[in-house]
């Protein structure tokens, strides 16, 4: 039923989304055929063109960015639709169990969010190779030059001493976005609880959860940089390179990893028993 | 023990208010039960409890023997008093999901339903009235092989010409092993289908009957008998 489950939340919000990412497809590019109008009509300097290169180059960083954020609230939108208003008599009346739906939805949630990214950051990268805007070129230079870093910084086996905080820093921005969709599902789920104003308490508690995690983490970091990591001497990337050695970082991703594992696995749980104890539907 | 769905003691209280106060009937296989009482008196908090749309304060739901779960929902077919669908899907991808869903769903039944109704099965649901939107709602739910057809509002929102048809298909299309609790105020219009009666008041049972001994027992029809326990 898993299957089923993320089989249709997947199509619901696929048509949602193939509209807004074809929009944001097509902005780029149009903004890339004006870049190249502008590329063979570099020596006229036309004023008009200028300025529309200049406002489209800050509509696709806006764009790119907004796609991201926008992608992350119709996510959580849609597991309020789908599970606390009238759908809600449909989605909580199937045969399947809470954690089938629950896991399903973060599932999908979590396979949207990373469509996105791609589609933003491959939206980006077209744009910073054809654009003629200088934000975009220094973009792709700085782009160009993190993969020659990389590979210039690589030992006697062939292996880049930064591969593996690389793919820690990357396992844990995956367990941060899941973890960031539980965090929104689990306050649909307190906020459903309430008899009126359920979006209103939602927004309520994600506020006073993301205020009580936040203070809790400067407290740990704090806590956590005094025991293992001096700032002023372990977190010197030159001395670093030069040593080979990135523990202090690597210590710190893996402690922010099993963290994040942590919160997503206790926000999960919650979620499941509140909708399968306390489910209050209107 | 044969009853297909047995409640005991169910009590929901929200605070201090007590919606169902020790709520006990049993339903046997067969039986088309009409649920009535005036507004707010707990028909649809009773209606989700069985549904396990909402869990009660105290008491016991056993559904074929089971408490509500995974196991009462294969077998329970549920019609809400609101409408429920996704717009953006067609009438084909509802009745898939249905499909996909329900292992005893009727897909033939479901689509004799649709075209008896001439309802376009690629159209949007968005772009249906809302009162084809109630009657594709109700087929779904009737094209199930359920064991027990909750209803709750079947009629109320769709006009006197097609009550009498909904009506038919209501008592049509359940299997005759099946049981049906209809929950309305418009009892005229079913009564003649209902077996028994449960009457229920400020969350209580006031009367659980048969209709045939109501009717010989009061010398008064159901309506008007609802009308003279309901008084103001």
């Amino acid at each position: 039923m898993l299957g089923k489950i993320i089989k249709y939340d997947f199509k619901n919000h696929f048509k949602m989304f193939i509209t807004i990412y074809l929009c944001v497809i097509a902005a780029t590019l149009f903004a890339c055929g004006l870049s190249g109008i502008n590329r063979l009509l570099l020596d006229k300097d036309i004023q008009v063109l200028n300025i529309t290169i200049g406002l489209l180059t800050g509509i696709i960083i806006v764009a790119a960015i907004a796609l991201n954020v926008l992608t992350f609230l119709i996510v959580i939108y849609n597991f309020y639709k789908s599970m606390v208003t009238n759908e809600g008599y449909l989605t909580n009346t199937l045969p399947v169990t809470k954690t089938e739906l629950v896991i399903g939805k973060n599932i999908v949630g979590f396979i949207m969010c990373i469509i996105s990214i791609l589609v933003s950051f491959g939206c980006l990268l077209l744009y910073s190779v054809c654009s003629t805007s200088p934000i975009m070129k220094s973009f792709f230079e700085s782009l160009k030059n993190a993969f020659k870093s990389f590979n210039m910084i690589i030992d006697e086996n062939g292996f880049s001493f930064i591969a593996f905080p690389l793919i820690l820093f990357i396992a844990t921005a995956f367990i941060q976005l899941y973890g960031n969709i539980t965090y929104g599902y689990l306050c649909v789920s307190l906020g459903q609880i309430m008899n009126k104003n359920k979006l209103l308490w939602t927004i309520i508690f994600a506020v006073g959860i993301n205020f009580i995690l936040q203070t809790v983490s400067s407290f740990l970091v704090a806590i956590l940089s005094t025991l293992f990591i001096n700032i002023n001497r372990d977190l010197d990337l030159a001395v670093m390179v030069q040593n080979n050695s990135l523990m202090p970082f690597n210590i710190m991703f893996i402690i922010s990893f099993v963290l994040d594992l942590i919160l997503a696995m206790v926000f999960s749980i919650a979620t499941i028993k509140i909708l399968d104890k306390k489910l209050n539907l209107e | 023990m044969n009853e297909l769905l047995s409640l005991n003691g169910i009590t929901k209280a929200y605070g201090a208010n007590t919606v169902l106060d020790n709520v006990s009937f049993q339903i046997k296989p067969g039986r088309i039960v009409g649920l009535l009482g005036p507004n707010g008196s707990g028909k649809t908090t009773l209606i989700k409890i069985i549904n396990s749309l909402c869990t009660p304060t105290s008491g016991e739901v056993l559904i074929q023997g089971n408490r509500p779960g995974i196991e009462s929902k294969k077998i329970v077919s549920y019609l809400p008093d609101k409408l429920y669908f996704n717009d953006y899907m067609t009438v084909k991808e509802l009745m898939e999901y249905y499909m996909d869903f329900y292992n005893d769903f009727n897909q033939d039944k479901c689509l004799t339903l649709l075209s008896n109704l001439q309802i376009d099965v690629n159209a949007k649901i968005k772009t249906l009235s809302k009162g084809t939107k109630e009657k594709v709602q109700l087929i779904m739910v009737m094209s199930r092989e359920a064991l027990l057809y909750v209803l709750d509002e079947p009629i109320g929102g769709v006009d006197p010409a097609s009550r009498d048809y909904i009506l038919n298909t209501i008592i049509n299309n359940y299997n005759p092993e099946a049981s049906i609790i209809i929950s309305t105020h418009l009892i005229s219009d079913i009564e003649t289908i209902l077996d028994d009666c449960i009457f229920l008041q400020n969350g209580r049972i006031v009367v659980y009957n048969s209709v045939e001994a109501l009717r010989m027992d009061k010398n008064m029809s159901i309506d008007e008998l609802f009308r003279e326990v309901f008084r103001c």
